[in-house]
């Protein structure tokens, strides 16, 4: 693609490293953006910039967060009994989208691989035990890891692991999901449903 | 199940190429070099998913191209033999499977144009059976090549093997990887975590150890029957065949030698028991015939293989996988030949590929055969 303006260009190179948008699609949203007023650019700009430099880490439980301690974490709402294991920030989005879960998160960053190059040590379970000594207040801990091989390694690595502070250990259902059909679910997943049947 | 149409684009030496198959016996032949082979692999790739000559896809795509395809159209005959879990028993009378291959992406696979989301789920709804020169790695290769023969045909009839024993290859991987970061230094390995990966593999030894055992109860029978046929053995000439599958957790402290040897794992940084160390081996009269037995011991002792193969796969599903012969009457002599032709005239086996350079030599074979057989000249 050649275009007349080299500033126009410069932000199609930009904009087109994000992910899932090409060429075509930068260039729409550069034209887009030069139609709108400047104030929104503005406001545009200003927004990615703070993002990029005031987002941070909680120190707890290493969700995205403004400030050194994010508003799950310092919410006088949330149930502090309980706390959610999970791989990303993205898996405590989607579970908080459901509205059915009131207690703590705890972000790991990613599943125990010795293959990929990941150890214990570089994900955050010393700080998950750390959070344990420091909150006696804690009394379960809910495992929502993909479930995949290594993401069971991991959950039963975890539990070893926090077998001396005696609390309920739960992981999340797995199963058929809502809406869909019997018989196009897999052997291993319908095999687990009728092993973990609800009671009605 | 027969194969009736086979599509391929940038596959090997075919820039396209196409043809149709009858569900009886099709004799391929041409010129070495032509491509017989090729459309063979194909029909296994159909199957499998895999190559049955690389263990890579990339020899697979023709050269200087980025991608291949093979598109074949399968029809079932009208009555069902039965068997659960086969395609023979679904609907539709004919369906079609399409590969598409392209350098650093992942495999597409579909069936009636909806695609797979999990390839292994393919795995097995197409039996294939190749006999190729290339099997006397069996006798020849190290032990890696007769596991692989058998898990070969274990994954094509137990689904729930082929999961036992990619999980067991996942786990494995970690522990080693596990163990060649402790750089052979013991007091560098996480226990908890070693502890998990052992406790994994423990169990998944004993499910795969138990699923080989109860395959070869089956399988030798059949064997032993074919192999006395082939070689010519009658009551009063035999040869005393046999097949046996040697694991360290037939031991009985395998669990113990397992632990024990953590050690050594951690110097050696791999691991060294498990099922991953099985081999089965083969002997006549009490002796090994990879070290003992004669040219033609070793011939009928493969052939015999692949034949029972054949007749396990059958009858565990219910209907014949497709045949797949490869440049097999360069390598049998005469004898062999014509026990080979006598065991593809039974009935129960269905449509098979033939691949010859000498046309002349499979039309004089064919003469008196009493299937219906065509015909593709390449």
């Amino acid at each position: 693609m050649e275009f007349s303006s080299k500033l126009i260009a410069q932000a199609v190179k930009e904009i087109a490293k994000l992910p899932g948008i090409g060429q075509r699609s930068a260039l729409r949203l550069a034209l887009h953006l030069l139609k709108q007023p400047e104030a929104y650019t503005n406001t545009l700009s200003q927004a990615l910039q703070d993002l990029r430099q005031k987002v941070r880490y909680c120190q707890k439980c290493h969700h995205l967060a403004d400030e050194n301690i994010c508003e799950i974490c310092t919410s006088p709402k949330r149930d502090n009994s309980m706390i959610c294991v999970v791989e990303s920030s993205q898996d405590v989005l989607a579970i908080e989208n459901t509205n059915q879960y009131r207690g703590l998160y705890h972000v790991l960053g990613g599943v125990i691989s010795p293959m990929a190059g990941i150890a214990p040590q570089d994900l955050q379970i010393d700080s998950l035990l750390a959070r344990l000594v420091d909150n006696k207040e804690v009394k379960e801990i809910i495992f929502a890891l993909n479930p995949t091989m290594d993401g069971d390694t991991t959950i039963f690595y975890i539990t070893k692991k926090i077998q001396p502070f005696n609390l309920q250990t739960s992981a999340i259902a797995r199963g058929v999901p809502v809406g869909s059909e019997l018989e196009y679910a897999d052997e291993i997943t319908l095999g687990r449903s009728i092993l973990t049947r609800l009671k009605m | 199940m027969f194969l009736s149409s086979l599509r391929l684009y940038q596959f090997k030496n075919y820039e396209s190429f196409g043809a149709e198959f009858c569900p009886d016996v099709n004799i391929i032949v041409g010129k070495n070099g032509a491509g017989k082979t090729n459309i063979l692999d194909a029909i296994y790739y159909l199957a499998l998913t895999k190559s049955y000559f690389h263990s890579t896809d990339l020899p697979s795509i023709q050269h200087e191209k980025n991608l291949f395809t093979i598109k074949g159209i399968f029809s079932s005959p009208l009555t069902p033999k039965g068997g659960t879990d086969t395609i023979e028993d679904t609907k539709g009378l004919n369906f079609n499977i399409f590969l598409g291959i392209e350098k650093n992406q992942k495999k597409i696979l579909r069936f009636d144009e909806v695609p797979y989301t999990k390839i292994n789920e393919h795995i097995g709804k197409i039996p294939v059976v190749m006999i190729a020169p290339a099997d006397d790695t069996w006798l020849h290769a190290g032990s890696e090549a007769r596991r692989k023969f058998f898990d070969g045909i274990l994954a094509q009839i137990d689904n729930l093997y082929l999961g036992y024993l990619l999980r067991y290859n996942h786990f494995l991987t970690q522990r080693n990887s596990l163990l060649k970061q402790c750089e052979g230094r013991t007091n560098r390995i996480d226990l908890t975590l070693l502890e998990q990966y052992d406790e994994e593999l423990l169990y998944l030894c004993d499910k795969i150890f138990e699923k080989r055992t109860a395959f070869l109860e089956i399988f030798i029978p059949i064997f032993l029957e074919y192999y006395d046929f082939i070689a010519g053995n009658s009551t009063e000439n035999t040869e005393s065949p046999a097949l046996s599958y040697v694991s360290q957790v037939a031991q009985e402290d395998f669990k113990q030698q397992f632990k024990n040897s953590l050690t050594v794992d951690i110097f050696k940084q791999r691991t060294s028991f498990g099922i991953h160390k099985d081999d089965f081996e083969g002997l006549l009269n009490g002796y090994s015939v990879r070290k003992f037995g004669s040219q033609g011991q070793q011939k009928s002792f493969l052939l015999a293989l692949k034949i029972a193969q054949f007749f396990v796969i059958q009858q565990q599903k219910g209907f014949s996988p497709i045949l797949l012969l490869d440049d097999i009457f360069d390598k049998l002599d005469d004898f062999r030949m014509q026990k080979l032709l006598e065991i593809l005239q039974n009935p129960i086996i269905g449509q098979t590929f033939i691949t010859d350079a000498r046309p002349e030599r499979s039309q004089h074979l064919f003469k008196n055969f009493i299937k219906k057989y065509q015909f593709l000249e390449l």
